[in-house]
């Protein structure tokens, strides 16, 4: 195999003098059970362990990794993240490579071109957040030898990450619930508003069609520091600099990064090495890694290398040292309100963001700040600006806080001269169908995109949805231009905010298939990214079926999730289920009564969601009711139109749209030329558990139900309904 | 679940129980502090109702810590009392909290050592010092729970020679030897067992390491066995190790040896050979 250098790569160049050597490791992929709450969860171990081993090289040498799936009946795959390679090793199922299947042993044998800190994870599903993630480091060969210690940051959450996509897929909060009994607030529901005076503030964002302010989509019941809740350095005396490789291994969390034993100073990111910078705190994007050294300034202390979830709910901590135990100061919670005022001015009434002028890009603009108390000061006394630096942390406080355009490279990183492909990227999405794509299309909706040898591509992100994405490119650097000329840094990783614009640019060196999506594992499998094709000149070795195996990989995000719900009360069963896919929507709903006078009712409808924020939905269905026994109601709607509810068999088309305050209004009109338009409202938040459904319509029909929320299954719902009447009982969500 | 409500009715029926907690332990730590505001500071963050609470003595300096072991730790009381300003023996404050205490409560702290302290001890000479090599991937050759089963040992065999001292120091190493075990190192089924009794050894080892006497160090050891038996039948050691039993002490207790003979660490040289091999765990 030919060596490549790749020439965007500033201190991968091999120097001569030294005889290369083959470093191999043999990794054995089985399921297993595993407790870190008390309660038994399927899980992955590599070699027996989670997270899976560290695997340590010198560059230059070549990296030989056998992997046996010793499961009975997954497959999976390993990708070497950040690593250039040939683009069939790469590891993504289908795309690059085959998938490893059950009892079968593949051979990945690549050299090593590059130093410094990454990592490897499975690309097959969900499998990276139980556990299949380890560290990739890869020493300098002249390299001073120093103390270091290897942390892969990783969740745990004993729902099973299937259940977990396919709950944010039906909007559900539970998980909200969860970080509200951590920390209180975290629901955002009406009576968290008034009790810190922001109903104003909360009708305003459901005017504008929000439902709170996300600031991460899933609750974990675990931090983990290597696997574990807390992890330890301990062989470390006063003075030792210690080069603390960390490796941001979550499925979907961010991780500020603090320390207790003074400043950090930042000395390389996602492996390639940056001119060192000194800060108090960083985040890290999902995916990103840092090199960070640090220095213990006493002896018998253990000092607190502390990663605190974006969220604030939890964190993990990493002892440096042994003795007694130095904490750093743990991040204070969230100003959710002043979040969400924030929101309220930048939200425009069609869904887009605007960002008010302020040309935000590179982290340099951090909008949260103003939730950070310790940035704008406690609740209580929330400091506000109007300038230019409103949302500049550093200049709002002394606390340093670490941003691209902080990061310089040592070596020039400027490319080679050639033509340059210039493309736009406009990340889009919605927190309530959990839609994440590009352009409002997903990886299934587009085609790959072509780029060529000699070509530099250069690409400009704009991210226009509510949530930040850590966008990954595999097999390439590129460099984030960020104001530092030739010396732009070299990232694999790129963390864009909300309203952000950042551009990245890399010269096509690379041969195939290469994925650029979003990190966040439950993004990702929404369909959040695109694909590069390089030409190849040769046919791909391994997928020598290349459109069967392109179908195969686009299958991912073009997944169906069903949900349902329904009660079961005094006055009858009062339910609906849902199957969605990311465009496509079943949906059925039944009314059915215990008596003939009651009745019984069912519609069904099937339809599209249009638009990014997928606001509007046409669609067909059928509606059937029988009752007895009422001869005396009207039976006329209020378009004077004759509307029999004893007996009906009809088909009808019409759309749903989501009005400001959520209220979805439903219009339709029948095969017996009726028409029906409802208001209706779901899970009204009152307080953290207790939700209102509300629904009126021109049928003169209504209901109003309270439901109080027991567990993510669970609830007790009572219900007025005027065809049906008062009725309690218990209700189940699935 | 219905046997707890049985037994928290149950417990409300008791008369005459001064403790608030369930299974309650109460130890003694030190905690610095200078006034009565840090008293009532200290006892506030240390109480969480039907968990922990706290008495600190302004004068000593130390503060009776009660908690109930099956809900919290002793660990989790001293980090409260620490975010909240107050270094101890185990956790010091951040330097912000410290800062953010009032005037009369900005105590001399004693627990901390400073840069300045360690080159001045040190004699800013660090030159001698040999930086450790960066470490290669760990290798599963040696058992991982080996050292908390020395220490375990260790802890017994203090015990059999009655000497508290000895006792008090094997039991804060076996505190320490739970905390730096490589769970990445253990096979899955191991690593469930250890997740379930790591909390259990260390609490244990800490009421040891705080007891006050030789008698108070034997029955808190005792309740060390039904975790290490787990763990010794989960990952049985290549040297048999024996269950052993006593049926005198506290109506009948166990034990683990890698003797086959009988030492008994609950009576020392009373009763020393009493009781018998219940059972050889190997491998
Ligand atoms: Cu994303
Ligand atoms: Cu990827």
């Amino acid at each position: 195999m030919a060596q490549t250098v790749h020439p965007a790569l500033g201190t991968s160049r091999l120097q001569g003098g030294f005889t290369p050597q083959v470093t191999r490791y043999d990794l054995v992929i089985t399921d297993t059970l595993v407790s870190y709450t008390g309660k038994l969860r399927k899980a992955y171990a590599v070699n027996g362990g989670i997270p899976m081993p560290t695997l340590t090289f010198t560059e230059g040498d070549t990296a030989m990794i056998v992997v046996r799936n010793g499961m009975a009946k997954e497959e999976t795959s390993l990708h070497w993240h950040g690593l250039i390679l040939p683009y069939h090793l790469d590891g993504v199922p289908y795309l690059t490579t085959a998938p490893i299947k059950p009892g079968e042993t593949q051979v990945y044998k690549f050299p090593l071109v590059q130093s410094g800190t990454y990592w490897y994870h499975s690309h097959t599903n969900l499998q990276e957040q139980n556990g299949m993630h380890g560290a990739f480091i890869i020493h300098k060969r002249e390299s001073p030898p120093m103390p270091e210690h290897v942390v892969i940051l990783s969740e745990w959450t004993d729902m099973k990450p299937m259940e977990v996509h396919r709950r944010l897929h039906m909007a559900n909060d539970w998980s909200a619930i969860k970080k509200h009994q951590v920390r209180p607030g975290s629901v955002q529901s009406y009576s968290d508003a008034i009790g810190q005076r922001a109903l104003g503030v909360k009708l305003t964002n459901e005017w504008k069609r929000m439902n709170a302010m996300d600031v991460s989509d899933v609750y974990y019941d675990l931090l983990l520091a290597n696997g574990r809740p807390v992890d330890e350095a301990p062989r470390l005396k006063a003075g030792d600099r210690v080069r603390v490789r960390l490796i941001n291994g979550g499925a979907s969390s961010y991780f500020w990064i603090t320390f207790a034993g003074g400043k950090m100073t930042v000395v390389a990111s996602d492996g390639m090495d940056v001119e060192p910078v000194e800060v108090d705190r960083f985040i890290m994007g999902v995916a990103e890694t840092y090199d960070i050294i640090v220095t213990i300034p006493a002896d018998s202390t253990a000092y607190e290398l502390l990663a605190t979830s974006e969220d604030r709910v939890r964190s993990t901590s990493v002892w440096l040292g042994s003795g007694i135990r130095q904490l750093a100061a743990p991040l204070q919670p969230l100003k959710y309100f002043e979040g969400m005022k924030m929101m309220n001015d930048m939200m425009r009434m069609n869904g887009d963001l605007d960002d008010m002028g302020m040309h935000m890009s590179l982290q340099q603009m951090d909008m949260n700040v103003v939730m950070y108390p310790e940035i704008t000061g406690p609740k209580e006394t929330s400091r506000t600006s109007e300038g230019d630096d409103r949302y500049n942390g550093n200049a709002l406080s002394d606390i340093v806080t670490l941003n691209y355009a902080m990061l310089r490279s040592p070596t020039p990183t400027a490319l080679p001269p050639g033509p340059v492909k210039e493309l736009k990227f406009t990340l889009t999405g919605n927190m309530d169908r959990y839609l994440w794509a590009i352009d409002n299309k997903t990886v299934s909706e587009t085609d790959r995109i072509l780029i060529r040898k000699g070509e530099n591509v250069r690409i400009i992100l704009h991210n226009n949805s509510m949530m930040r994405h850590p966008m990954h490119l595999h097999g390439h650097f590129f460099r984030v231009v960020n104001g530092q000329g030739d010396h732009a840094p070299l990232k694999n990783v790129l963390d864009i905010m909300p309203m952000e614009t950042d551009t990245i640019e890399f010269a096509a060196t690379e041969e195939g298939d290469w994925f650029f999506h979003c990190h966040i594992l439950y993004h990702m499998m929404s369909g959040m990214g695109r694909v590069f094709t390089n030409p190849p000149a040769e046919p791909n070795p391994v997928l020598p079926d290349a459109r069967k195996a392109w179908r195969r990989f686009l299958r991912e995000d073009k997944a169906w999730h069903f949900m349902a719900m329904s009660d079961f009360a005094t006055n009858g069963i009062d339910g609906e289920a849902m199957l969605m896919s990311k465009r496509w929507a079943l949906q059925t709903e039944w009314r059915l009564g215990y008596t003939e006078m009651h009745g019984q009712e069912v519609e069904a409808h099937f339809g599209r969601y249009f638009g990014k924020m997928q606001w509007w939905f046409p669609n067909i269905g059928i509606d059937w009711r029988t009752r007895e026994g009422h001869t005396d109601s009207p039976e006329e709607n209020m378009f004077q139109q004759r509307n029999t509810k004893n007996s009906r068999s009809v088909a009808h088309i019409g759309f749903q749209y989501t009005l400001p305050m959520l209220l979805v209004l439903d219009a339709r009109i029948d095969t017996d030329g009726r028409l029906r338009a409802q208001l209706m409202r779901h899970d009204i938040p009152l307080t953290p558990r207790l939700r209102l459904d509300l629904m009126g319509n021109s049928d003169y029909e209504y209901m109003a139900g309270l439901r109080y929320v027991l567990d993510k299954t669970w609830a007790v719902r009572g219900h007025y309904d005027s065809d049906m009447g008062f009725g309690v009982g218990v209700a189940f969500t699935y | 679940m219905r046997t707890t409500a049985l037994l928290a009715t149950l417990w409300l029926l008791l008369p005459g129980c001064s403790a608030q907690l369930k299974n309650a332990h109460s130890i003694t730590v030190r905690i610095d502090g200078d006034c009565p505001m840090c008293e009532k500071t200290i006892e506030e963050v240390a109480y969480v109702k039907g968990e922990a609470e706290a008495d600190w003595d302004v004068d000593a300096k130390t503060a009776r810590i009660t908690i109930d072991t099956m809900r919290t730790t002793l660990d989790a009381v001293l980090q409260r009392i620490a975010h909240a300003g107050y270094d101890n023996e185990r956790y010091l404050a951040p330097d912000a909290a410290y800062a953010a205490l009032p005037g009369c409560c900005q105590y001399a702290r004693s627990f901390k050592r400073t840069p300045q302290q360690e080159a001045a001890a040190h004699g800013h000479d660090h030159e001698g010092h040999v930086a450790e090599a960066p470490q290669p991937a760990p290798q599963a050759t040696t058992d991982p729970l080996t050292p908390v089963f020395d220490v375990y040992f260790q802890l017994k065999d203090a015990l059999v020679a009655s000497d508290a001292a000895k006792a008090k120091a094997a039991a804060q190493q076996l505190d320490a030897a739970v905390r730096v075990v490589d769970m990445g190192a253990l096979g899955a089924d191991v690593h469930t067992v250890w997740m379930q009794e790591m909390e259990l050894i260390a609490n244990v080892a800490t009421a040891i390491g705080s007891a006050k006497d030789l008698e108070a160090q034997r029955k808190a050891f005792r309740e060390l066995t039904s975790p290490m038996t787990r763990l010794a039948k989960a990952s049985p050691a290549s040297a048999p190790v024996y269950l052993d039993h006593c049926p005198m002490y506290e109506g009948g207790s166990n034990w683990l040896s890698r003797d086959k003979a009988i030492r008994n660490p609950f009576y020392g040289a009373q009763m020393m050979t009493c009781g018998s091999v219940k059972e050889t765990i190997a491998r």
